[in-house]
């Protein structure tokens, strides 16, 4: 019989299977996953391209070049230039205005996914922590600004206000808060009960620290995997508006732009419209892929499995 | 529909369900689990056989394996399992739904998750035998009526339009228990059917089923950790250990007289108001860990009789007693010696 | 039974709200006179549709006005529909009721709305119900990058490839206009990726979560066929989520129409809409948001009364 009175010896524990896993074994375990590998490079691929379009890009995004206009992709210029992905009716390379382009396509995406997260998870944790009046009056606002036509309410807002960079962003912040506010609420109701939040509360902190502090490292994970969607989900947005007139206007370039503009020329010169939207469709898939394998990496038990399939489970004695 | 007699392989004079060496293997991360390690048990009609063991013995899944009820990429399944002579093993799926529910029929652990919420309760009950008999619902009504009568619901007629939400934990047992009997079948095999009971209603449900195997000449099959359940209920008991059968027998001599350790720490680590509230007996050690069992008998290391043989030979049920078998290689020194005090 | 009632209102309420904010958001920022008649309008015909309109009247005069008029079904007159240049003759004559021209482009929306519905709803449904019950099989995979690639596409950009497929290169649609088999079929399969992607996703995410149940197998231990087990048994619980989803989509598809519309130069409510826009023509862009809102509303509702059907929990109250 065990004598309880004894601390019990390491060999009277049961051997459960205790795997330490490092950065090492996550990174070969992206690369064996393909399709996150290829998500992850390809998002990664175009922040560089954004950021050091600059330097990057092969030739000028503005200016006339009436010599080598309407190329086809892959075709070599007047001046033996190449151009991979072909030019407009101005002469100008796609492939050049699709990186400069896409500076202006992500970053009102990041911007408004970024301010309406800010909104939005504030006022959600707020609402669903506190409770009572301020959630009835915040939850009422989500239930009907989400119940309504959000692209029907964009147009007509930017059509008042005028199109353009700020103001598209503007109206991505207002309709798009309530998503976020709405997953915060149900996460700060869970949050709420929980055991280290009520040994918070008895410790006398304060609910904005408690909130700040507490509950939102927690709530984190979900919160990231939602953002990374929106971003997909404004990024197309955008299009939309752009391509309507009433989002990112000229001189600016976006790739919503950029598919108007090439539909005039959509029987000579299909690549000026198939590119951009490539572009995006890929931005958009690489986004969605990247917000599942996260959701599959903050559970656990998904993470266990996803790891074990790729990498050698190491035991320990 | 097809008859059950018509099957290939019928035969009236077979038993009614024979296990014959049945494996079950998961494929797992970490290698293969032996989840039902070569287990053999026979049972006749009218007999109540119970199988006994603790969580992870394999008591379940030998169970679900019978009917084909695990899904085969990632079980494996090997042995052979015969009903009336029917092989059930990689049957084809034709033989497989033939035989459930008019053969061989199963009711589970915890009833109101067991049955579908938003149907209603005499539509599930009546569901397979409008299926099989080409009824139509106003027949099938009047017979799942009938089956919750049988089965001692109350007020039948009006709560047979009911959903599962509307009943108590005992009744949907009863509920379920009314569904496995649609189709008259020959063996019922409830896994821990009042294990999320009240002690009560366990009562009143083992009973039920009792009554129902005598009255139908229903053969019952009883999975349970509980061994005042099978002490009560069972002709025949079966006690499972880590995927494998480690005793069998008629309950009254196996309970009387174990002749296998794990059966006898069991039995004394049972609570005995009639005496003076003793210690209570534990098993030492820790529940197997399925990946990496101990080479020889899996039981060694909690067994206060391991002796240096239990290490090299894996035991095999033999043959120990009148209708008795036991997978302990050392029976003889500790059980049936006439002086063993247990 | 009051819990209808409530959300009836509710709705109404909140239909009012969106045209009060339209209504305001129109009269107060800008000149509400150009909104109405363009950029390109002389200032006496300004002048004039301030009399004729009663935009130099207090606010919230204009404001009541406008809602009795609602009550009677008149939600005001375009004067810019069907011209291109501001006419100089009496403003009065001219303007059409909006709620007119509005309800008369509404079918050929609910046409290409409603193919499309009639494509995608059954076909995401199957998608995801078969790659549910064979998880990790082919049809899975497939299901699984279909629906990706469904969400993450842009439409109106699809619409463009689908013509450059089959009607530059190879000639065998029309690139536009309105008809029927022929004309329909671009802009509904263009109109039906999307909500194809989404109801695959979620019909697939929350049948094999209902698969995982324990009901299921006491339906597989009783002798069910298994296509009935996923059909009846399992894709009645699932319901819930994936009604809501079609519903959502049913109204993402009313917006989106706008834009296929205009790529297929469909004469429906999105169309209309985005000549109205161009054109500055401020009453019809209200009514038609307003028309669009009170159709988002209505599905939303139906949405939310099927759930009586799929979760009788809620009407009957739980337990006795």
């Amino acid at each position: 019989m065990v004598d309880l009175s004894k601390p019990l010896s390491p060999t009277d524990v049961d051997e459960s299977r205790q795997v330490q896993l490092g950065w090492n074994d996550y990174m070969r375990a992206i690369l064996q996953d393909y399709i996150t590998f290829f998500a992850l490079s390809f998002v990664l691929l175009l922040i560089v391209f954004t950021l050091g379009a600059d330097f990057l890009a092969p030739h000028e995004p503005t200016g006339l070049n009436l010599r080598d206009r309407m190329l086809p992709p892959g075709s070599i210029g007047r001046g033996g230039d190449f151009y991979l992905l072909g030019t407009d009716e101005l002469g100008r390379d796609l492939f050049t205005r699709l990186i400069y382009g896409a500076r202006v396509s992500v970053s009102v995406g990041v911007l408004g996914a970024v301010l309406s997260a800010i909104v939005g998870v504030t006022a959600g944790l707020m609402a669903g922590y506190h409770g009572g009046l301020l959630e009835d009056i915040v939850m009422r606002l989500v239930d009907g600004m989400l119940s309504l036509p959000s692209l029907l309410v964009a147009l007509f807002v930017l059509f008042i206000l005028g199109g353009g960079f700020g103001n598209l962003v503007l109206v991505f912040l207002v309709l798009h808060w309530m998503v976020f506010a709405r997953m915060a609420r149900g996460l700060a109701l869970d949050a709420r009960n929980s055991a280290y939040v009520q040994a918070a509360v008895s410790q006398g902190c304060k609910s904005g620290r408690i909130i700040l502090r507490h509950i939102l490292p927690n709530v984190m994970a979900p919160i990231l995997v939602l953002f990374t969607l929106e971003i997909a989900v404004l990024i197309l947005s955008e299009a939309s508006l752009s391509f309507l007139g009433f989002g990112v206007q000229p001189p600016d370039a976006s790739w919503g732009l950029m598919i108007s503009g090439g539909r005039e020329h959509i029987r000579s010169a299909w690549w000026l419209v198939a590119f951009p939207g490539l572009a995006i469709f890929f931005t958009a898939l690489s986004l969605n892929l990247l917000a599942n394998w996260a959701r599959a990496i903050t559970d656990p038990v998904q993470r266990w499995r996803w790891l074990a399939k790729r990498t050698k489970f190491r035991k320990s004695k | 529909m097809i008859n059950i007699n018509d099957l290939p392989g019928y035969d009236d004079a077979a038993p009614l369900l024979e296990v014959d060496n049945l494996c079950v293997t998961f494929e797992s991360f970490e290698g293969e689990v032996a989840a039902v390690d070569g287990v053999s048990f026979t049972v006749n009609p009218g007999e109540t056989l119970c199988i006994v063991g603790e969580s992870g013995s394999g008591k379940s899944a030998s169970q679900m394996a019978i009917l084909g009820l695990l899904s085969t990429p990632p079980a494996m399944i090997s042995g052979s399992v015969r009903f009336c002579g029917i092989e059930l093993v990689h049957a084809p799926q034709s033989t497989l739904f033939t035989v459930r529910g008019s053969g061989v029929s199963m009711i589970f652990q915890d009833a109101i998750t067991s049955l579908n919420p938003s149907l209603k309760v005499g539509f599930q009950i009546a569901e397979v035998f409008c299926a099989r008999t080409g009824s139509d619902r106003a027949n099938g009504r009047k017979y799942a009526i009938e089956l919750m009568e049988r089965v001692a619901i109350p007020d039948a007629s009006h709560r047979v339009d009911d959903y599962p939400f509307q009943f108590s934990g005992g009744m949907c047992q009863r509920i379920m228990i009314a569904m496995a009997l649609a189709l008259n079948p020959k063996i019922l095999i409830a896994d821990e059917p009042t294990t999320a009971l009240d002690v009560t209603v366990q009562r009143q449900v083992m009973e039920l089923l009792k009554s129902l195997s005598k009255n139908a000449d229903l053969a019952l099959v009883l999975i349970t950790h509980d061994l005042g359940v099978a002490a009560e209920q069972a002709d025949k008991v079966m006690v499972m250990y880590a995927g494998r059968t480690v005793e069998t027998g008629l309950t009254d001599a196996v309970f009387a007289k174990p002749y296998h350790p794990y059966t006898q720490a069991l039995l004394s680590s049972m609570p005995d108001v009639t005496n003076n509230f003793n210690r209570l007996g534990i098993i030492n050690g820790s529940p197997p860990v399925l990946t990496k069992l101990p080479e020889g008998c899996s039981f060694r290391p909690r067994c206060q009789f391991a002796a240096p043989m239990c290490r090299l030979n894996r035991p095999q049920l033999f043959v120990s007693g009148p209708s008795r078998a036991s997978a302990c290689l050392r029976v003889n020194d500790i059980f049936k010696k006439k002086s063993s005090n247990v | 039974m009051p819990y209808t009632l409530r959300r009836i209102l509710n709705s109404i309420l909140l239909l009012l709200v969106t045209i009060s904010f339209v209504f305001f958001a129109g009269r107060m920022i800008g000149d509400p006179a150009l909104n109405m008649l363009g950029p390109g309008a002389t200032p006496a015909a300004l002048e004039k549709l301030r009399v004729v309109a009663g935009l130099n009247d207090p606010l919230w005069q204009q404001y009541l006005h406008y809602i009795g008029r609602l009550l009677t079904g008149d939600l005001g007159v375009s004067y810019r529909f069907g011209f291109s240049v501001i006419p100089a003759i009496d403003l009065k004559e001219l303007g059409q009721p909006v709620i007119n021209i509005v309800l008369e482009r509404l079918p050929a929306t609910f046409f290409l709305a409603g193919s499309a519905l009639v494509v995608a709803v059954p076909l995401g449904i199957f998608m995801g119900v078969t790659a549910a019950a064979h998880p990790r099989s082919i049809a899975d995979r497939i299901v699984t990058a279909l629906s990706l690639a469904g969400v993450s596409v842009v439409q109106f950009w699809l619409g463009l490839m689908l013509i450059v497929l089959f009607s530059v290169q190879l000639g065998w649609l029309p690139t536009g206009g309105y008809g029927g088999f022929q004309h329909v079929i671009l802009p509904a399969l263009t109109l039906a990726a999307r909500p194809i992607g989404r109801i695959a996703q979620v019909t697939r995410s929350t049948m094999m979560d209902e698969l995982a149940k324990p009901y299921i197998i006491t339906a597989q231990a009783k002798g069910v066929q298994n296509h009935r087990i996923v059909y009846h048994h399992a894709l009645k619980n699932a319901a819930i989520p994936i009604v809501t989803m079609i519903g959502d989509e049913t109204s993402a598809l009313l917006t989106g129409a706008i834009l296929v519309e205009k790529i297929f130069a469909w004469p429906g409510v999105g169309l209309l809409i985005i000549d109205s826009l161009s054109r500055s023509d401020l009453p019809l862009i209200q009514a038609s948001i307003a028309v669009v809102a009170a159709l988002v509303i209505i599905v939303n509702l139906l949405v939310d009364f099927s759930y009586r059907y799929f979760k009788p929990e809620i009407i009957l109250g739980r337990g006795r």
